[in-house]
């Protein structure tokens, strides 16, 4: 169910206002017919989660077109026009470079880059984020990105970075498929690091946009000799702190709106 | 364990190396290989050569196409090292080869461990075969004598700001808590990035520490306490930004029984009468559990007869028990 301000929301009224088949009725249908409470200070709260699970969902699948290789940390590649590459594998915005610009760049020129599918996560977190804020006030709550798979994230977005238990699994969370029996020679086949995109399809960098049974096969075909153990999907999800992102949307965004209308 | 740099017990290739660099080793070693292959092949198979040798003559053994003229032990410790190579010829030349023999895999692991880790740090492309060494050797052979060593290196990594996250996952999947000490000793290192990743590493924050004692005694009493019960979550940081490694199973402390899995299942069977107290005691909060654990841990230390009596207690009374034992703190 989906609470707003201590008030169960009768879910019609806004379900009207998106397509019949979006991502967006999709995921209110899920939170209404679930026994967990979704709370919410206010229904433009709401509405903000559901907009920017929708972008991620797009930016996972931009991503998985965008050429960008799968590469392990020692061996990663970034476009060093707009990037640093860290001595840990990972990018920093260069010096004098938008985070906006770098980021955009991934997609334009994803043939220039190679990482990891945690990276890829967060590549993913910070092009939905430049779809919904304003390129500026993205360009001031990020000033210098570094991608590293869940390091060096900025506090606002940290959140992405932890996993949590949950009854409910929604489009446009992170999952993440353990493959506990790997080969030890192929180690980054440890686990994959995916984006739910609905209706049982998920993206994960290196494997592309599967649904489950493909990933956990694919695992398993990568686990060492007398390997006992299935790769499986955890039940825990990432997810980004929705409400906050919301507020901090409402108090950068909002007032130039306001600005202009008078 | 260490590199063996006495001169007299080198072979002439790590002794032109060492005392005259990778550059001077290459092209002495290139100009032997284009007129005396036969003894450039000689010095290549010596078997006191060290991995990282070898390893740096890759390229001249490619050009001068010697691969079929190395012995076993050199041609499987190449072979190993393909995939984390750039050069695309070298690495088709490379997978070329034989598949390796299984048999000799380990006393080659080891050896390109023994003469190789010294020199971490030199490459990218080196740091990686020495993770994949390092992740074989724990991951399939088991082997703890790695382990200080490997400790060593991802702390010397972490001060450094390169990779360690391969190098950690390889170090907590020997699945034995008694690494945990290991980590503890970085918690006295003078550098505040090994306390910093001793921390993270240990999970530290969420230990609630004795007042009065410095991190490293209050951590050594806590595991002292909890080392029996520890569990492997499997967690990694290619997972989450905060992995837990180890997390105390409750029910086995309240139980005083050794925490056992297998495949994410206990494999220590419960009798029924010990089901029975851990169904009452899973409906206590988080919180309160964590409590009746350590009680019921320290009871069992004290005095094993009393607590088989005390277990068959109801839940309500071991909590007023413990209430009255703590002075009224609890709960």
């Amino acid at each position: 169910m989906i609470i707003i301000a201590n008030n169960p929301l009768v879910i019609d009224s806004i379900l009207n206002t998106y397509p019949v088949y979006s991502i967006e009725r999709k995921i209110l249908q899920i939170m209404s017919q679930s026994n967990s409470a979704f709370r919410y200070d206010s229904v433009n709260q709401l509405k903000f989660e559901l907009r920017l699970r929708k972008e991620i969902i797009r930016a996972a699948r931009q991503l998985a077109q965008s050429r960008m290789s799968f590469k392990v940390f020692q061996q990663s590649i970034c476009n060093e026009d707009y990037w640093e590459r860290t001595r840990d594998g990972g990018f920093l915005v260069k010096r004098g470079v938008k985070s906006s610009t770098a980021i955009n760049d991934i997609y334009n020129n994803g043939y220039k880059y190679g990482t990891e599918c945690a990276t890829a996560m967060m590549i993913v977190y910070y092009k939905a984020l430049l779809s919904v804020f304003p390129e500026n006030d993205f360009n001031e709550l990020f000033p210098r990105i570094h991608l590293m798979n869940w390091h060096y994230i900025y506090p606002i977005i940290e959140d992405v970075g932890y996993m949590r238990n949950t009854e409910e699994y929604l489009p446009g969370d992170r999952r993440y498929f353990h493959n506990p029996d790997v080969d030890p020679e192929t180690i980054e086949f440890q686990g994959e690091n995916v984006i739910d995109l609905g209706d049982g399809l998920y993206y994960g960098h290196g494997m592309g946009i599967q649904n489950a049974q493909t990933i956990i096969r694919a695992l398993n075909s990568l686990r060492m000799e007398g390997a006992d153990e299935s790769a499986y999907l955890l039940d825990s999800v990432g997810r980004p702190d929705f409400k906050n992102l919301s507020d901090t949307y409402d108090s950068m965004v909002l007032p130039v709106s306001l600005l202009e209308a008078i | 364990m260490s590199t063996n740099n006495n001169n007299n017990s080198l072979s002439l290739l790590d002794r032109i190396r060492i005392n005259h660099g990778n550059q001077k080793l290459r092209e002495a070693f290139g100009k032997l290989a284009g007129t005396y292959r036969e003894r450039a092949v000689k010095l290549l198979n010596d078997n006191r050569i060290l991995f990282y040798t070898l390893y740096v003559l890759l390229p001249d053994i490619d050009a001068y196409n010697l691969y079929s003229l190395l012995n076993s032990r050199n041609k499987m410790a190449l072979k190993m090292s393909t995939k984390a190579l750039k050069d695309e010829n070298i690495r088709t030349n490379l997978n070329s080869l034989p598949k390796y023999d299984n048999r000799s895999l380990y006393s080659t692991l080891k050896w390109m461990f023994q003469t190789g880790y010294e020199k971490d740090g030199s490459d990218d492309e080196f740091d990686e075969v020495l993770d994949k060494i390092f992740a074989i050797l724990v991951r399939k052979y088991e082997d703890k004598t790695t382990l200080p060593i490997l400790a060593n290196m991802i702390f010397k990594r972490n001060r450094q700001d390169r990779y360690i996250h391969d190098l950690v996952w390889a170090f907590f999947e020997i699945k034995d808590p008694f690494i945990l000490e290991l980590v503890a000793d970085f918690l006295r290192s003078p550098d505040d990035k090994d306390v910093e990743l001793a921390c993270r590493l240990l999970n530290i924050e969420s230990i609630a520490m004795a007042k009065n004692m410095d991190r490293y005694e209050a951590y050594l009493a806590w595991f002292k306490e909890n080392r029996f019960f520890l569990h492997f979550t499997g967690e990694n940081y290619q997972l989450t930004s905060t992995p837990t490694f180890y997390r105390v199973d409750l029910d086995a402390k309240y139980l005083s029984k050794r925490s056992v899995y297998r495949n994410r299942k206990r494999i220590i069977s419960y009798s029924e009468s010990e089901k029975s107290h851990l169904k009452d005691f899973n409906e206590l909060e988080y919180e309160e559990r964590v409590v009746l654990a350590e009680i019921s841990h320290k009871i069992h230390n004290q005095n094993p007869r009393v607590w088989s009596d005390w277990i068959k207690s109801p839940v309500k009374e071991q909590k007023f028990i413990a209430k009255l034992g703590l002075g009224g703190d609890f709960l």
